[in-house]
């Protein structure tokens, strides 16, 4: 932890640097009153103290620092969630929203599930779009983007 | 009898058809959310705010309160059944909930826990029904100085007592407020950090940070655990064993009370909420107990304690936000974002300018609770049986759910993305131990914040004194630096103490 603490720290740190920077065009004080840039230097330095006490508390810190807390198995999950997800961004003008959800639904059934049990993958994606259509759709009247399926 | 014919009023507007089905479905919903580990009120409310939309802002925000008291109780089953709490105020409750539970008294413990809340939740909104406006008459006195000191107090109370180190509630909070920054500048028309995205003109919204920091992410990160929900199948949760005998109730009742009175009063508090409420509700009842030894070995005083706190203090926590529009929690902060949503501005003149939506909410606070015990005492069993439907499905159902309501929100694909980045952005957070619920909070307040700051600022002609020199937002500020200041002082004694050690 203390590594990637330093890691998110100097990271913020750079950040703040660019709050900083980028507050000053915009304009810290105009007619007597806080201008645009105001807010984003007074945030940009607060972070920066924030960051930096966090860096130094580190180095005096030295009991948490064996604990892993990023592993493998979490990343590929999140990039599997991610990149279907933005998979399905991408077809909802093919297939229209409710079949890309419908279809977003099963694939992540079928990730997070232990045993895979295709007929429940079907069975979710067949109803739960039915199911979001009826609440969204009709309900609430959300007009989705329609696909060569026509809904 | 100003504020008995204001309840009168607001039952009639409570108990209308339609705002009792929406009660109704706010609390099952909550109720089930709250229920799924990892998913407590705040991730229960973003998920579940898409289906106000379009709603009435009574019924929708009746619906949003069922939401948060549902999800509050939910927290227990599990907590009670499987010893894994559906959220963090729930901890104290699997102390003595499950070995209950394994001593074969489940159908006990979710009664009292069921009782205990309605008792708690009930009492507190009579509490909150005579402060409340009492309050909001003081708060009209308030100026633009005062609200930013409260602002501030919010801000740097939650994040010094969420999450284990106090720098990291401050960092999230401050990167809220930056978020809260993006869009053009209300006065000059600036805009700031939109690199040239015109969703982005408007602002971030709070609904995709909530649903991504709450939602995705909590899928994510629960999707890495195993919960084992194998011992739901085996739990007799007859109707009949659902009621504490009178002995549990004779051990349970000072223990009721005193989380009645701790809970409120906690749950009024900027940053402290339910969960502490909880903690020390339990505390209190082990220290007061004449059999200290029993509690975590299945003492049902040690059920009905932290149970009744957690739901008064969910009743106590909309005091600060109806009353002077400063929410206290996440929780809350979605609820302020909803109630804007609908163009209500949370605040002292809400009770002057909206009776109708306040003494409703309130009328539907006894309504709910009520509608909450019905639920589970009769419902129960369905609640334990949706628990055993796979988790997998459970979490794909949830996420379909944060996509379509990040879409129906503008009608935007960009709100996909947004809720998206959020939940990766969270996903992180929750590993690197950086709590959510500042960021959400920060980026509620952000504009108003900004709004005050500003206003104070051309008051004072620029000089930070005016924070100090009037009384009110002096000690405000005073008690928000303390908030500031203690916290890190604390951790800075406990570490020295470690490495002496």
């Amino acid at each position: 932890m203390q590594k990637i603490d330093r890691i998110s720290g100097t990271l913020l740190i750079a950040f703040a640097g660019y709050l900083t920077s980028s507050s000053i065009p915009m304009g810290l004080w105009k007619d007597d009153a806080p201008g645009p840039g105001f807010l984003p230097l007074l945030v940009g330095i607060l972070l920066a103290v924030s960051a930096l006490i966090m860096i130094l508390g580190t180095f005096k810190d030295k009991a948490s620092g064996k604990k892993g807390v990023l592993s493998k198995e979490g990343f590929i999950i999140l990039s599997k969630v991610t990149g279907a997800t933005i998979i399905t961004c991408l077809l909802t003008n093919i297939l229209g929203m409710i079949v890309s959800i419908g279809l977003l639904a099963g694939f992540l059934l079928l990730l997070f599930s232990e045993q895979r049990k295709l007929k429940t993958t079907i069975g979710m994606v067949i109803t739960l779009p039915v199911v979001l259509y009826l609440i969204f759709q009709v309900g609430l009247d959300v007009a989705f983007p329609v696909g060569i399926f026509g809904f | 009898m100003e504020v008995l014919s204001n309840l009168i009023y607001g039952f009639s507007v409570a108990i209308t058809p339609i705002n009792l089905l929406y009660c109704i479905v706010g609390v099952v919903t909550g109720t089930i959310i709250g229920a799924l580990p990892g998913l407590g009120p705040s991730a229960g409310l973003a998920v579940l705010l898409p289906l106000t939309f379009g709603a009435d802002p009574v019924a929708g925000i009746i619906m949003l309160a069922g939401i948060y008291y549902g999800a509050m109780y939910g927290g227990s089953i599990t907590s009670i059944l499987i010893n894994t709490p559906g959220d963090s105020a729930a901890v104290m409750t699997t102390m003595d909930g499950y070995p209950l539970a394994q001593q074969g008294r489940a159908g006990a413990a979710m009664g009292m826990a069921a009782f205990s809340s309605f008792i708690g939740g009930s009492a507190s909104v009579i509490a909150f029904m005579f402060l409340a406006p009492v309050l909001a008459k003081a708060a009209l006195s308030f100026g633009p100085p005062e609200y930013f000191a409260l602002m501030v107090l919010g801000l740097t109370t939650l994040a010094g007592m969420t999450g284990n180190s106090p720098v990291k509630g401050f960092i999230s909070a401050l990167l809220g407020l930056f978020f809260a920054i993006v869009g053009l500048d209300l006065v000059t028309g600036l805009p700031r950090y939109t690199y040239g995205q015109l969703e982005l003109f408007s602002g971030i919204d709070f609904i995709p940070v909530a649903m991504g920091v709450f939602g995705i992410a909590e899928i994510l990160v629960t999707a890495e655990k195993k919960v084992d929900f194998q011992a739901l199948k085996s739990v007799d949760l007859s109707w009949r064993k659902l009621f504490p005998t009178l002995k549990d109730w004779a051990l349970s009742k000072w223990a009721i009370i005193r989380g009645t009175v701790v809970g409120f009063l906690i749950g009024m508090l900027p940053g402290a909420g339910a969960t502490i409420a909880s903690f020390i509700s339990y505390g209190m009842a082990k220290k007061s107990s004449k059999h200290p030894e029993k509690f975590g070995q299945g003492a049902i005083e040690g059920v009905a304690a932290p149970e009744t706190a957690n739901n008064a203090a969910s009743v106590g926590a909309f005091v600060p936000l109806l009353t002077l529009g400063v929410p206290g929690s996440a929780s809350t902060a979605i609820l302020m974002g909803a109630l804007m949503m609908f163009d209500l501005r949370p605040g002292p003149l809400l009770f002057e300018r909206n009776p109708d939506f306040v003494w409703g909410l309130i009328a539907s606070m006894y309504v709910g609770n009520l509608v909450l015990l019905a639920m589970i005492m009769i419902f129960i069993p369905v609640f334990v049986r949706i628990l055993q439907v796979p988790r997998a499905s459970l979490n794909a159902v949830v996420m379909a759910f944060i996509l379509v309501g990040a879409y129906s929100l503008n009608n935007s694909m960009f709100d996909v993305y947004l809720t998206l980045g959020f939940g990766v952005l969270g996903y992180f957070m929750k590993k690197l131990n950086y709590p959510g619920a500042p960021m959400v909070l920060a980026l509620v307040l952000g504009a108003l914040l900004e709004n005050s700051l500003r206003q104070s600022l051309i008051l004072s002609e620029g000089s930070i004194g005016i924070f100090f020199a009037r009384p009110i937002s002096a000690i405000i500020m005073v008690i928000a630096i303390g908030a500031i200041v203690f916290p890190m002082i604390k951790n800075l004694v406990k570490r020295n103490k470690a490495s002496a050690a």
